[in-house]
Parts: structure tokens; C-alpha cells; sequence
């Protein structure tokens, strides 16, 4: 893959975000095109999650620029972001735990659709919405418990309602941060083969955290590893998970 | 998942249970004017108009999770709108004037707070919502001049319909088609894309960002919908009550209606028409017999409600009663449609 001759998608360019002592993000770039699938590994605290959520807005940086499509986005707002196209899944839970998984998927299919301050329709009536409802939560095996309330589901169902709600948004670029953690040996390789097949349906653009390495393998002929804020390896995972440095953070931390 | 009544039932869809409650209730609402004293029918029609600003609270808390204080506000700008049109400075007494002004200047200053107010939830949005109010609540205790201070504006003789000087019955009649018209727009209001958006809001802040929801924007809109009910109503109650003072500003008067929806109950959509009717039931029986004592009476009633059955108030306390007999009837409607 690796489709080095497409236009750049989404581009960072160094990137910083300290918090006080500890370097969250240190000055990092990362170019990426649209159908590319990158995977960022790296032990707890090396900073995996902040480099997404700077990405999304969820964090702001101190300093460094986010392009998308050449446009300068750095000072945008999540929402306006998500609309954008760029669009993540958590690592912890955030779901809405109170609606139904239909609810759940329908509440991005409205956003995305820009149907906000839509108060006088009665939501049945909105029929190409439910309609593409119904659809992805076909397409992620979720129809069957398509009425039951979020919270009284399980945490590999949470992740695969977070997932198809991200795809709702109909994403240009899916930030993933670590859809299998908390997840049992089984559920851990459906989920990822859910989600897999969309991003290569869609041809999308994605950056997954994830722990299990061999998984990381399977992903992508891309990895990235992450350190203290910085990358500092990328290449095919059979190679660089080889390298000596990436062994001592990886490995010799306790990862 | 109790609700999902609409698709689970083989029912022609054209007879809907709720509906013939509705039109049967209505219909007592319309005819129980010609059988009770004109005390009663006062009362009744109190009862009507404090459903729209309970609703507000309903609606901020139900999809929002937050507690509405500030409605005494909306109240307050919709009753000396008629006092000073209908009363003081007599310039025209037509509810076709009155009440759309009112709509406007509530949806006018629901805008303006909101920008501030709704940034804020929790306990800060509590806390500003009383803050505000009472601001207000001095500012126009301070006007003498204009607002009459503490002594208020009295003698608001009855509004006019379409240029038709209306008569005591024909105030009810007016309370009664408004209050019904705020309620069926609520219901719709609740089914609708912008309320489910702003579940999601309230059940994860950052789940629904990520999804392209403009968070304050849809906040603030709430808080107008909110508003532009207490607004309207507050034109009715000032020519309810031939009077309009500055406690109708008093964040003691805003908290009555968190009270009133308390009582009802936040989990059911007829928990605010339940909660009007207690609460104004039961300010008239207790303030009757003992004057003094009905704040702490009422107070004593919300706090055994929240111990006890919490949100599901005085509505979950009656279908649990009468459980079998509602359930046919339909009226156990939750807050949230389930699926479709
Ligand atoms: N909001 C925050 N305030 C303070 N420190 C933070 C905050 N978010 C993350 N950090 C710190 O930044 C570092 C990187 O965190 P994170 O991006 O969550 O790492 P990862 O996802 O790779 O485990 C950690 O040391 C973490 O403690
Ligand atoms: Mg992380």
C-alpha cells in the first residue's frame, strides 16, 4: 500500500504538546493519504492518545499546524473537524449509554447529515436517515441488538457501536485508539475484521493504536512507534519491531 | 426497553391510545368550566399555565441533564409585557400582540443569556441561572418608576381575541388552547432529530463532538425552547392573575417549577402536566389552612419524592398503582422513543 504517489490527505507538522515536565507530543509530522492504514504502537504514556486527539481537536496543541487537504484546520473545533471528515473512536468508553444502539448510530447519521436545529419533524419520518441506519448496523453485525440500550451491553459491543457510529460520519480519515483493549482474545479479531473491511470497502485513511503486535502485523505493512513523544521508528512491522530501540521500548519497559 | 410500543403492537396504526387520551382529557378540561365555580375554574386554568414553563425545566433536564432555575425570568418578561401593554400604559390589550411579542422578546433574551448560561453545566449553570434572576429581580424592584417597584402593576383587565374583549370563561378557553398547542409541540419537539442530538450532548460530551454535534449552539437552543414556553405563559398568568409584582422575577418563583417537575416526575412526558397540577393543587389546598406553611409543606413533599422514587415522582408513584389499567390505556410513554 503505502500510496506514497496520492495527494497528502491529513498532514502534521511538528506538532508539541507538554504537559508541564511531561512531553505528551514533541514536535512530531506525520503526512498521510487518503486509503492509507497506519498503525501507532508504543508503550502507556507515550503519548498515542494525545497524538489523535490533537489531531481531532480534542487537544489543542502549544504549537506546530494540522492540514487537511492542504486547508489550514489547527484552530478548529471537534465538531467542525468531524464534519470535515476527520473522525476517532476512544480508547475508554464514551458512548451514550442511555439510547438504543439504533439511537446511538442514527444520532451521527443525523450530524452528519447537518439536521441539528431540525425541532419540528418527527424522526420517524426521516426515512433515508433510518434507512442508512439500519444499514450500518447491518454492516457491523449490530441489527440484532439494534433496540437494547447501549450500557446494558457488553465492552465489545460498546467498541463496535463507537466504531460504526464513527463511520456514520461517513470519515475521510478514522482515528482508532485501541479498538480491542479490554476486549476478549475472540471478540478482539472480529472486531478488528469488522472494521478492517469498511476502511477497505471506503478506501479510507487510518491510524490505529494497538498493543497486540501481532495483530499490528495483520493491520498494515506500516507501523509507527511511539516514545516520549516522538517517533522514533517506521517502517514494515516485521522490520522494526526487529530494531534494537524499538525492543527497549517496547519490551524492556513492560510493554 | 418498556417503550417500544409503536412498532411491537398489532394495532391499526389509526387508533392510537394516546390520542383518545388526549382528546378525552381535552374534552373534561373543556366541558368542567360549565360545572365548577369560577374559583375552581381559576384555579384550573393556574393549573393549565404553569404546564408550558415546566416543560422548559422538563426539556433542560430530561435531554440536557442540567436544572433550569431561570424560567421566573421568561415568566416575569411575558407578564409585565401585558401589564404594560394591557395595563399600565393601556396600548392594546390583543392577545394576537401580546403573546407573539412575548414569544420574541423571550426567544430575544434566551439568546443572549444562553450565550453565557449555557456554557456552564451542573452545579455552575444551577447557580447562573439563579444569579441571573436575581438580577433581574432587583433591577426591576429598583425601576420604580416604570415596573411600580414592590408594589407591581395591578388591575390588568382581560385581554382581547381577534378585537373580541374576552370575559373570565373565555381566558380559560384561551389558557386551555394554548397550554394544549404548547404540549402537542413539545411532544413533537421530543421526537425530533435536535432532541435525540442533545441526548447525546448529555450522555457524552466528547463522544458527541467527536460526531460533528455543535454542543452550544444546540445548548442554547434548548434553553430558548425553554424559555419561549414560560414566555408565552407568562402573558396568560399576569391577566390570571390581575396582577404582576416583582416576586413573578423571584428565583424562589423560578424554583417552584424544578419543584413542580420534580413532583411529576422527569422520566414521563406527562410528568409536567402532573407536576402542575399537584404543585398548583396542592399551593391552593395548604395555603388555604395553613398560610404560612406551604413552602416547607411542598418542600417536605419534593424531598420524600427524591428519597423515595426519585425521578420517577408522582407519575411513576400512580402507574405503579393503576399499573395494569395505564398500561392499556398507553400512557406509560417514556421521555425517549426507542428505535424507530
Ligand atoms: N490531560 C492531561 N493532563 C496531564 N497529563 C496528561 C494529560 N493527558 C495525557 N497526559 C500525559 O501525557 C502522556 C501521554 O499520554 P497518552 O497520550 O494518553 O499516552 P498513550 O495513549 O500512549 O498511553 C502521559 O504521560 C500522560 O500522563
Ligand atoms: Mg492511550
Amino acid at each position: 500500500m503505502g500510496n506514497n504517489q496520492q495527494p497528502v490527505l491529513l498532514a502534521a507538522e511538528k506538532l508539541r504538546k507538554f504537559y508541564g515536565e511531561v512531553r505528551a507530543a514533541n514536535d512530531i509530522s506525520l503526512e498521510i493519504a487518503q486509503g492509507q492504514v497506519l498503525t501507532l504502537v508504543g508503550a502507556n504514556g507515550a503519548g498515542k492518545s494525545t497524538f489523535l486527539n490533537l489531531l481531532t481537536g480534542l487537544v489543542k496543541p502549544d504549537r506546530g499546524e494540522i492540514r487537511l487537504l492542504g486547508k489550514r484546520i489547527t484552530g478548529l473545533a471537534p465538531e467542525q473537524r468531524a464534519k470535515m471528515g476527520i473522525v476517532k473512536t476512544f480508547q475508554l468508553e464514551h458512548v451514550f449509554g442511555d439510547m438504543t444502539v439504533f439511537d446511538h448510530v442514527r444520532t451521527a447519521c443525523l450530524s452528519a447529515a447537518g439536521k441539528h436545529y431540525s425541532m419540528f419533524k418527527d424522526i420517524s419520518t426521516e426515512t433515508e436517515i433510518n434507512g442508512q441506519t439500519e444499514q450500518l448496523l447491518e454492516l457491523f453485525d449490530l441489527a440484532r441488538v439494534s433496540q437494547s440500550l447501549v450500557k446494558n451491553l457488553g465492552h465489545g459491543f460498546k467498541k463496535v457501536i463507537d466504531i460504526a457510529t464513527s463511520f456514520a460520519m461517513k470519515p475521510k480519515i478514522l482515528l482508532v485508539d485501541e479498538p480491542t483493549s479490554g476486549v476478549g482474545e475472540e471478540e478482539k479479531y472480529h472486531i478488528m475484521e469488522l472494521m478492517m473491511n469498511q476502511i477497505r470497502a471506503n478506501n479510507l485513511a487510518a491510524i490505529i493504536v494497538e498493543h497486540d503486535l501481532n495483530l499490528v502485523k495483520d493491520l498494515s505493512n506500516e507501523t509507527i512507534v511511539m516514545h516520549e513523544g516522538e517517533f522514533i521508528a517506521r517502517g514494515a512491522p516485521g522490520d522494526v519491531f526487529g530494531q534494537d530501540k524499538v525492543v527497549e521500548v517496547l519490551v524492556g519497559r513492560g510493554f | 426497553m418498556g417503550a417500544n410500543t409503536r412498532t411491537g403492537r398489532m394495532m391499526p396504526s389509526y387508533i392510537d391510545d394516546r390520542l383518545i387520551a388526549t382528546i378525552v382529557l381535552t374534552a373534561i378540561a373543556a366541558v368542567i368550566p360549565l360545572f365548577v365555580s369560577e374559583y375552581v375554574r381559576t384555579l384550573i386554568q393556574r393549573c393549565l399555565l404553569w404546564i408550558p414553563p415546566t416543560f422548559g425545566v422538563y426539556i433542560i433536564y430530561s435531554l440536557l441533564r442540567q436544572v433550569h432555575f431561570a424560567q421566573s425570568i421568561f415568566i416575569g418578561l411575558g407578564s409585565y409585557i401585558a401589564a404594560f401593554l394591557a395595563g399600565k400604559y393601556f396600548v392594546t390589550s390583543e392577545l394576537l400582540i401580546l403573546l407573539p411579542l412575548s414569544l420574541i422578546v423571550s426567544i430575544g433574551v434566551a439568546y443572549v443569556l444562553g450565550i453565557f448560561i449555557m456554557r456552564r453545566t451542573g452545579f455552575y449553570f444551577a447557580i447562573m441561572g439563579i444569579a441571573v434572576t436575581m438580577a433581574f429581580w432587583s433591577l426591576v424592584y429598583k425601576m420604580r418608576q416604570i415596573t411600580g417597584g414592590s408594589d407591581g402593576i395591578s388591575d390588568i383587565k382581560n385581554p382581547s381575541l381577534f378585537g373580541i374583549q374576552l370575559g373570565d370563561q373565555g381566558l380559560y378557553y384561551v389558557s386551555l388552547v394554548v397550554s394544549l398547542g404548547l404540549i402537542l409541540l413539545m411532544r413533537r419537539i421530543l421526537h425530533s432529530p435536535f432532541s435525540l442530538q442533545l441526548r447525546a450532548i448529555s450522555g457524552d460530551l466528547q463522544k458527541a463532538e467527536s460526531i460533528g454535534i455543535p454542543v452550544n449552539g444546540m445548548r442554547r437552543l434548548a434553553f430558548i425552547v425553554a424559555g419561549a414556553n414560560a414566555g408565552v405563559a407568562g402573558v396568560l398568568l399576569a391577566f390570571s392573575y390581575n396582577y404582576v409584582g416583582p416576586t413573578t422575577f423571584a428565583w424562589e418563583f423560578g424554583a417552584h417549577f424544578v419543584q413542580a417537575a420534580i413532583i411529576g416526575g422527569v422520566n414521563y412526558f406527562v410528568g409536567p402536566i402532573v407536576g402542575a397540577f399537584v404543585f398548583v393543587g396542592l399551593e391552593f389546598l395548604v395555603s388555604t389552612w395553613f398560610p404560612n406553611l406551604w413552602e416547607v409543606v411542598i418542600g417536605v413533599i419534593v424531598a420524600v419524592i427524591v428519597v423515595t422514587v426519585g425521578e420517577e415522582g408522582v407519575t411513576g408513584i400512580v402507574k405503579d398503582l393503576f399499573g395494569r389499567t395505564l398500561k392499556r390505556a398507553n400512557l406509560e410513554e417514556r421521555t425517549y422513543s426507542d428505535g424507530k
